[in-house]
């Protein structure tokens, strides 16, 4: 299954990327995907900028193909096919 | 306390000033929207012609403008507005609020219409109306520059109208520190229809506090609150309100092409980031007092430069007329500033003329050989922004806004406006409580009279499902209310993304030496609210029109996370009237208004 991540706001200008692919066998959760981001980009900092004590910090915002994980099933949300938005704490109006 | 307790009436028939003491109102209705609400009510009443000289206009300060409380730099313009019919109050920022304030005065009335254009020149005690001929004509800038050299003072400050104020436009804005706005409702014309070109100011006393070491220590701990929170610590600092382009677009409700889809593909093209990587971004330009200095310069390739584009003015004439060009974006921005025109409406008066000329009811030949109103035509979009600041062509149509236009062709459909005004960007079918915010808002289609994309969308304070119904009713009155708050102590509303109603109610009793419980302060929003409310009911403005536009309430969203909604008013709204403890018909009842002291 194919997913994209985007990336946004500080976050993209923090990793200097937009977005990234990846084809994955199974399904795999949220938390998962973060981990494998720390991974990739080798950069603990991620963490910080999408969590606080092991939850999603407040104001951070992670879509599936546009539905806010919070309304999901938060960080165990299971990921299978489409787009994976990434927003730190933003805001404006 | 913090308070200058003074009034400056100035009488453009008569040609008299006076000063005149605040009345004792403040400690019900606080400052600012609330305060010059209320006077206005009393004094003027509902039923003025917005354009007649028995319309005043009010420069309204609130108690913590040109304190050192952070962003305290706000100013509110009260009147009937033309574009609407309600109760008008305009808010802005930049440094003209405060300077107000440092020349000794809570607020200016302006009261019956010159017989030739002049301006008002304050200079701390001495005040004057002077001869602005020669100034009749001139853009925004040509006007402040000519007036600060006269003035002979480069740190005064400037609040003035370009040529859409003199020529009543109903979009007209009033600009300060040329490229901010009292944007909405149409308050430009009315200060164009009293021949009253400018105001410039220059004060030399910052106003007291009542403790100023309990002031200083209270302002110290909210500004270290803003500095901590994700949003105004870091997102807005960065990337300003455009940050929003593609939260609300992967959110599935950035209105495209005048709301008839809710996607915008091109987003990316023009979003916050873009700004930032493509270079176009100089550097921030702050408010006063304010910690947060959202506010943007930026030199586009063309050699302009200018400050913006904001978000609403990005999505105006970006995806709503389905142009992803960030520079003639910007450009229609900047002319809208020179002129003094409302970015949001006027952009999504020309995207309401797109579906019209689209669909065959604007004809090619009323164009006057202009461009092609044509969906992402971004000249079209730089070119009648031009002719609507001048009302040039057809732009004199547009000048309007769209709800006149759209109904001078017989089909109001296609205005997507509430209360005749246009509403900004973020389609209510993805937000069912901002649809309910959009239909009650006391001025027209707003969104900052009970952000509630706040928490819809953005999770602050805390996240709720935007399409869930329950509970929604009461979320909007706490943030309509708590709105009023801030707009009427002289904040912005930037802050309520990390500050709460306690911090609020910590500010102004610091500031005034006040004893005011959070229960109380919010009272003051709901007091506001209400007087606006019976203010716009006797004005004629009835219950009726606490809706929206026919496409938001029947068609359904086409694609996204949304996709197949529409809002659910029929729901909301009867829940709505009776949190507020209204009549089931929308009307403040007698008991509800004597609860608030407004009878």
């Amino acid at each position: 299954m194919k997913i994209e991540v985007k990336f946004f706001a500080t976050l993209r200008l923090y990793l200097g990327v937009a977005s990234i692919n990846l084809e994955c066998e199974e399904p795999i959760t949220v938390r998962e995907l973060i981990e494998y981001l720390v991974n990739k980009f080798n950069d603990k900092k991620i963490k910080e900028y999408l969590l606080e004590d092991g939850k999603i910090r407040v104001g951070t915002m992670i879509l599936i193909n546009g539905k806010n994980i919070i309304h999901l099933d938060g960080l165990d949300t299971q990921i299978e096919e489409g787009i994976i938005s990434i927003f730190p704490p933003a805001g404006g109006g | 306390m913090s308070f200058n307790g003074k009034v400056l009436r100035v009488n453009l028939t008569e040609k008299s000033i006076k000063v005149e003491e605040l009345p004792e109102d403040a400690e019900l209705y606080l400052g600012g929207r609330g305060l010059a609400t209320k006077m206005f009510y009393d004094e003027v009443g509902p039923k003025v012609d917005p354009f007649s000289p028995e319309n005043k206009l009010f420069m309204a300060t609130g108690p913590l403008t040109g304190t050192a409380a952070p962003t305290g730099g706000r100013y509110m313009v009260v009147t009937k507005g033309p574009l609407t019919g309600t109760i008008a109050s305009s808010n802005s920022g930049g440094y003209f609020g405060a300077e107000l304030k440092f020349a000794g005065y809570d607020m200016i009335i302006f009261e019956g219409k010159a017989d030739k254009p002049v301006y008002l020149s304050i200079k701390d005690d001495h005040v004057e109306l002077k001869d602005a001929s020669h100034l009749w004509g001139k853009d925004v800038f040509e006007t402040t520059d000519t007036l600060l050299e006269e003035f002979g003072d480069p740190k005064a400050r400037v609040a003035c109208i370009g040529p859409a104020g003199e020529k009543l436009s109903l979009m007209a804005a009033i600009m300060n520190d040329k490229h901010r706005a009292a944007g909405r409702t149409g308050v430009g014309a009315v200060m164009g229809s009293k021949n009253l070109k400018a105001v410039v100011v220059r004060g030399k006393t910052r106003p007291q506090v009542k403790d100023p070491a309990k002031f200083m220590e209270t302002v110290k701990e909210k500004i270290k609150k803003l500095k901590e929170n994700g949003i105004t610590g870091e997102g807005l600092p960065k990337l300003g309100t455009k940050v929003l382009d593609n939260i609300i677009n992967q959110n599935g409700l950035y209105p495209t092409k005048n709301f008839q889809e809710s996607i915008f593909e091109l987003t990316d093209e023009v979003s916050g980031e873009a700004l930032v990587e493509k270079g176009y971004l100089i550097k921030n330009m702050p408010c006063f007092g304010c910690p947060i200095a959202c506010g943007r310069r930026v030199t586009l390739p063309n050699g302009i430069e200018t400050e913006g584009p904001e978000y609403e003015t990005g999505w105006a004439f970006g995806a709503n007329c389905g142009v992803s060009d960030l520079i003639a974006i910007t450009e229609a921005n900047h002319l809208c500033n020179q002129y003094g025109l409302d970015t949001i409406s006027t952009g999504a008066t020309i995207a309401a003329a797109m579906e019209m000329y689209e669909k065959g009811l604007i004809k090619k030949e009323e164009l006057n050989n202009g461009p092609e109103l044509k969906f992402g035509n971004s000249e079209a979009v730089v070119y009648y922004t031009k002719q609507i600041g001048l009302r040039e062509g057809i732009g004199d149509k547009l000048a309007d806004g769209s709800y006149r236009l759209a109904e001078s062709y017989g089909h109001v459909e296609y205005s997507m406006t509430v209360k005749k005004q246009e509403i900004p960007a973020y389609d209510p079918r993805g937000a069912q409580g901002h649809g309910l915010e959009y239909a009650t808002s006391n001025r027209g289609g707003c969104h900052v009279r009970g952000y509630m994309i706040s928490p819809e969308i953005l999770g602050a304070p805390e996240k709720i499902d935007p399409q869930a119904l329950e509970g929604k009713a009461e979320w909007v009155k706490t943030f309509q209310d708590l709105t009023a708050v801030i707009d009427s102590a002289g904040l912005c509303l930037f802050t309520s993304f990390a500050l709460g109603l306690d911090d609020y109610k910590d500010l102004i009793n610091a500031a005034l030496g006040w004893n005011l419980s959070a229960e109380e302060t919010l009272k003051i929003g709901e007091r506001v609210w209400n007087l606006e409310r019976k203010f716009n009911l006797e004005a004629g403005i009835d219950p009726s029109q606490d809706t929206l536009p026919k496409r938001l309430l029947e068609e359904p969203v086409k694609e996204g996370p949304n996709k197949g909604q529409v809002v659910h008013l029929e729901v909301l709204l009867p829940k709505y009237y009776e949190v507020r403890g209204w009549s089931k018909e929308g009307i403040p009842t007698d008991e509800k208004l004597k609860e608030l002291n407004i009878l």
